[in-house]
């Protein structure tokens, strides 16, 4: 006879390996000793592909029903891999419709086969469901990503666990997002252990709210009347362009002019778009209801945005990064079929996106920054980090700060029932940041734990506790031998963390059957090809720009 | 070889072939049925399903807006 148990564990993205690659396995015990299992995320951790070789790590997916918290790559782009290396896995995903929608269309940018897709199944607030024998409820949050989900599982034995996903506690314009009533009506359930993110949580405050944004982006509309726009922009993260276009319309509306048009370049804006009207979340229609006033959004392809005036254009573009193939760098080196600078106009850049700092991004960003005014862009970008200035900030983050932190804190003091506490623990950040978040929360008198990955918390007849050994971390390595992400050639390598010299370690090569519908290969064939670091064949997509390019063309339009 | 509705990324690469200059928003599901079966490589006597479609027009982006 086995105690029955519900345990909780972290697959990645959680200290071993900082942030990205997020997932999480929750596993129920019965006193037969039989097992039942669900996975909370599979995503990805960037890497430097100059540096390691490798294009990305993705996290172990476990289970075959898996919920989706959002659409973020750090927490979904594990899947299709996934799918490749074991396509007749049977994968059933919950998640909200945008979130489908959108990993639906990143699975045909890699041409997967209609037949190897997973089974998508929609999740809505208020609408609880079974899966595996666990009890699944449902619960909006707000992201910068729509459509961002928190799930309570409640296990056969009635442990009650949430995972709170990527979440700051400001409303949202696009979908229901996060309402302290909604959250203390879970809390007033029981909730045994609450999952919190702790991307931000070393921050003091509370992240500011989106409204924040519409107030930033109106006053340089306000202060650029008369320029032609182009702003870059993280298309998934489309709470942040929403606000764009609220200010858009508020700005109109208090000057009595005509709004501007929001010009949409770049294949991910495409989707987002089309993601969100399929999702019930058109922007331009969210506008309208909430300021009466219609903004246009159109395709850089079309014959309505050639003629619109330049300044009446606002450009939403990819690329924040320095991306080389995105639609901003290319503007950057002049190679944009859709956007120019104006002659008759001036031009202003908005690039909407702090530089996330990784490799030499800041050196890419630096220097397409420095190109673009070389062609008489005016430019202007956040600075991470930099104090919230009301009526100035034009970039807020998605994730919440301690403050946030705090108010989940008295939101579980004020709701959950006598005698049964909750147990709070910090993931989705590093050691320092998941301390943090424990920090606040034991300062207000509730329970913390603290893990790392590969370790489990074990809820047994309503006692939480934290195993003292730490199981084996894995991650898998992505090559793509092609770096080409029409075309890819992945090559897949298990690895493993080795707690004495605290480094990963390759364990083997995965063998699969590649099922991409490839241009070069529309057959099945053995995926991968050639040692780490790829062939060197046809350059698709590459995350980075080169310096050695960018100072090139910097020096041409100099 | 003829093109069949599930060999979506080869309809979508014939499509911008065809139709390089497309905006893409917007477009309806019956004009997207139309230009598939326009194509001259095109034999399928079937009816599309929004599953089908959803990927010839989600590939067909990828291909026309290289700008990522």
């Amino acid at each position: 006879m086995t105690e029955k148990r519900t345990e909780f564990e972290s697959l990645g993205g959680n200290n071993l390996d900082g942030i990205g690659g997020n997932a999480k396995k929750i596993t129920y015990t019965a006193e037969d000793g039989t097992k039942r299992s669900i996975q909370i995320d599979c995503g990805m951790k960037f890497s430097d592909k100059a540096v390691t070789g490798v294009d990305n790590y993705i996290a172990p997916l476990e289970c075959d029903d898996l919920l989706i918290t959002h659409a973020h790559a750090d927490h979904i782009a594990g899947i299709v891999h996934h799918i490749q290396m074991n396509p007749d896995k049977p994968l059933n995903i919950y998640a909200d419709k945008f979130t489908h929608e959108f990993m639906f269309a990143e699975m045909t940018k890699q041409g997967l086969p209609l037949d190897k897709m997973p089974k998508f199944h929609d999740v809505k607030d208020g609408e609880k469901f079974s899966v595996n024998g666990f009890e699944i409820e449902p619960v909006p949050v707000t992201h910068s990503a729509p459509g961002a989900i928190a799930f309570v599982v409640e296990s056969p034995d009635g442990t009650r666990l949430m995972d709170l996903g990527d979440f700051k506690t400001t409303k949202v314009e696009l979908g229901k997002g996060w309402e302290d009533d909604r959250i203390a009506q879970v809390f007033a359930k029981g909730i045994d252990v609450c999952f919190c993110d702790s991307t931000s949580t070393t921050s003091k405050e509370v992240t500011p709210s989106y409204d924040a944004v519409t107030k930033g982006f109106k006053k340089i509309l306000y202060d650029n009347p008369n320029a032609q726009m182009m702003v870059g922009t993280i298309a998934r993260s489309a709470q942040q362009m929403m606000a764009d276009v609220i200010a858009v319309a508020e700005y109109a509306k208090e000057t009595g002019t005509k709004p501007r048009t929001f010009i949409l370049d770049g294949a991910s804006l495409i989707q987002v778009n089309n993601c969100l009207n399929k999702s019930g979340m058109n922007m331009s229609q969210v506008c309208y209801e909430r300021t009466g006033v219609r903004v246009n959004i159109v395709d850089a392809k079309s014959p309505e945005a050639k003629a619109i005036p330049p300044q009446e254009r606002i450009y939403m573009v990819t690329g924040t990064q320095g991306e080389q193939m995105a639609s901003m760098a290319r503007v950057a080196r002049g190679e944009n079929r859709n956007i120019h600078p104006s002659s008759t106009c001036p031009n202003l850049c908005v690039n909407q996106q702090a530089v996330i700092p990784s490799g030499n991004n800041q050196v890419i960003v630096d220097e397409m920054m420095e190109m673009l005014r070389a062609q008489g862009w005016k430019t202007m970008i956040p600075e991470r980090g930099a104090p919230f200035v009301d009526g100035e900030t034009y970039y807020v983050s998605g994730h919440g700060r301690a403050g946030d932190m705090e108010k989940v804190a008295d939101l579980a003091a004020a709701n959950q029932p006598a005698g049964r506490p909750c147990t709070f623990i910090g993931i989705h950040g590093d050691e320092a940041q998941t301390k943090a978040t424990e920090e606040i929360f034991k300062n207000k008198g509730q329970k913390v734990e603290h893990i790392t990955n590969a370790q489990k918390v074990v809820v047994s007849k309503g006692q939480v506790q934290v195993s003292s050994t730490i199981g084996k971390a894995s991650r898998i390595a992505v090559i793509d031998d092609n770096d080409n992400f029409m075309d890819p050639d992945f090559r897949y390598i298990k690895q493993a963390f080795n707690p004495v010299s605290k480094k990963w370690e390759d364990v083997k090569q995965i063998d699969y059957e590649k099922i991409l519908v490839s241009k070069n290969d529309r057959k099945h064939s053995k995926g991968g090809k050639g040692g780490r670091g790829g062939k060197g064949g046809k350059k698709g997509h590459r995350r980075e720009m080169s310096p050695q390019l960018m100072q090139q063309m910097a020096q041409k339009y100099r | 070889m003829a093109l069949s509705w599930k060999d979506y990324c080869e309809i979508a690469d014939a499509l911008n072939e065809a139709y390089p200059d497309k905006a893409l928003t917007d477009m309806k599901n019956e004009e997207l049925i139309q230009l598939v079966k326009s194509l001259a490589d095109f034999d399928d006597p079937n009816e599309p399903d929004e599953t089908v479609l959803s990927a010839i027009w989600n590939r067909w982006v990828y291909v026309a807006y290289p700008e990522g």
